[in-house]
């Protein structure tokens, strides 16, 4: 199953809840028929029915083993449902957009454009307007170069962190059912009345954290690349944010109103 | 005396920022669904600043562009006017400096 939406990781470890919840019940319905079957003499080891052992196994699997499976399976669901919650978002979305930045990244900024031009019109123009254009036309062009370099770390950003998501998800996706699988694996041992006697809930129970732990190492490994892209990396949203990379103070540099009204002026302008 | 080709390097120069506007009036558009949607990062995301600092500075390109276009409409205005005083062709062809002065 491909792995883009976080409906389909939420669909796709509900399936594998599913199919562990079918397999815990098929280990309670085996269980059960052995412990019944040895309680009424229809297996080999005939001895025990003599002995306390099904007693004990029976005792232990009614009152312990059995109510443990119950409340563990309730709380692997829980809990896993819990853990994959965390790890809610819209990567797709964000790929989308990093190609919005990135695309017009390319476009608002040409280098050569101006400066080009500029050689021809300090050829035909001179006087005050034409100094103050050169310099609000070179500060606008800057402003122009600035832009397109924030939008540039902009779209890297948020494709990385799309990217990150999404190989989480599907590490996650890929892992679950082995992870469950342990789980289900501890009770496959109990194949006879000593076994349920000498099983060890504690074990199971480290079994069973095991698998929204592994969910939770997952969020952990999310949340220690979302600080580092929000705070420390080499460009990171912190300095976007702040407007100290790219676009200074992330404002456009707007024309003073002292440079336009010495453009405004026609007489100010002097052609060679 | 004409100042024929002066003023046609100012309308070289108006076109220069005209399509510079037409770019960053169009670029706005283009990243305008991206704008402010930082909990497409997601709930861990929202907790690590992540979603704010996104937010904060896509909201400032979005300003960002907008003033772009203002400027550059302003500069493509101005030296238009400039280019169709100096052609003395047709003085009611200038914009006024007033309605200059209202463009930023």
């Amino acid at each position: 199953m491909s792995i883009s939406y976080f409906e389909d990781l939420q669909d796709g470890i509900e399936e594998d809840l599913g199919e562990f919840l079918e397999s815990i019940n098929n280990e309670i319905q085996r269980i059960a028929d052995m412990l019944n079957d040895a309680a009424s003499g229809l297996v080999a080891w005939v001895a025990d029915i003599f002995s306390d052992t099904v007693d004990n196994a029976i005792e232990k699997w009614n009152n312990e083993i059995h109510p443990f499976i119950i409340e563990t399976t309730q709380d692997i669901f829980d809990n896993v449902r819990d853990a994959v919650g965390d790890l809610a978002g819209r990567p797709m979305d964000l790929i989308d957009y990093a190609g919005y930045f990135s695309s017009v990244k390319a476009t608002i900024y040409q280098p050569g454009d101006l400066s080009q031009k500029m050689t021809i019109f300090n050829h035909d123009w001179t006087g005050y307007a034409a100094e103050n254009y050169k310099t609000v036309a070179t500060t606008e062009d800057t402003g122009f170069l600035n832009l397109s370099m924030a939008l540039d770390s902009g779209a890297t950003l948020t494709s990385a962190a799309a990217n990150k998501i999404l190989t989480l998800w599907r590490e996650l996706a890929r892992e679950f059912l082995s992870w469950v699988g342990d789980f289900i694996g501890c009770f496959s041992k109990a194949t006879e009345a000593d076994a349920i006697v000498s099983f060890e809930i504690p074990a199971a129970f480290e079994l069973a954290k095991a698998i929204w732990n592994n969910i939770a190492d997952i969020a952990d490994i999310l949340v220690e690349f979302l600080i580092d892209q929000a705070t420390t990396a080499a460009t990171s949203w912190q300095q976007l944010a702040s407007g100290a990379r790219g676009l200074p103070q992330n404002k456009w540099p707007m024309i003073e109103e002292a440079n336009s009204d010495i453009m405004n002026d026609p007489g100010n302008w002097v052609p060679q | 005396m004409s100042f024929q080709v002066q003023s046609q390097t100012l309308r070289t120069h108006a076109k220069l920022w005209d399509g510079h506007a037409d770019d960053a009036a169009s670029a706005k558009t283009t990243i305008e669904p991206a704008v402010g949607d930082g909990d497409a990062f997601g709930w861990l995301a929202g907790l690590n600043q992540v979603s704010d600092h996104y937010n904060t500075w896509s909201q400032a390109m979005s300003v960002a562009l907008a003033d772009a276009v203002k400027c550059c409409r302003y500069l493509d205005a101005a030296l238009t006017s400039t280019a169709n005083q100096y052609d003395d062709s047709d003085q009611t062809v200038a914009t006024d400096m007033a309605t200059l002065d209202k463009m930023i």
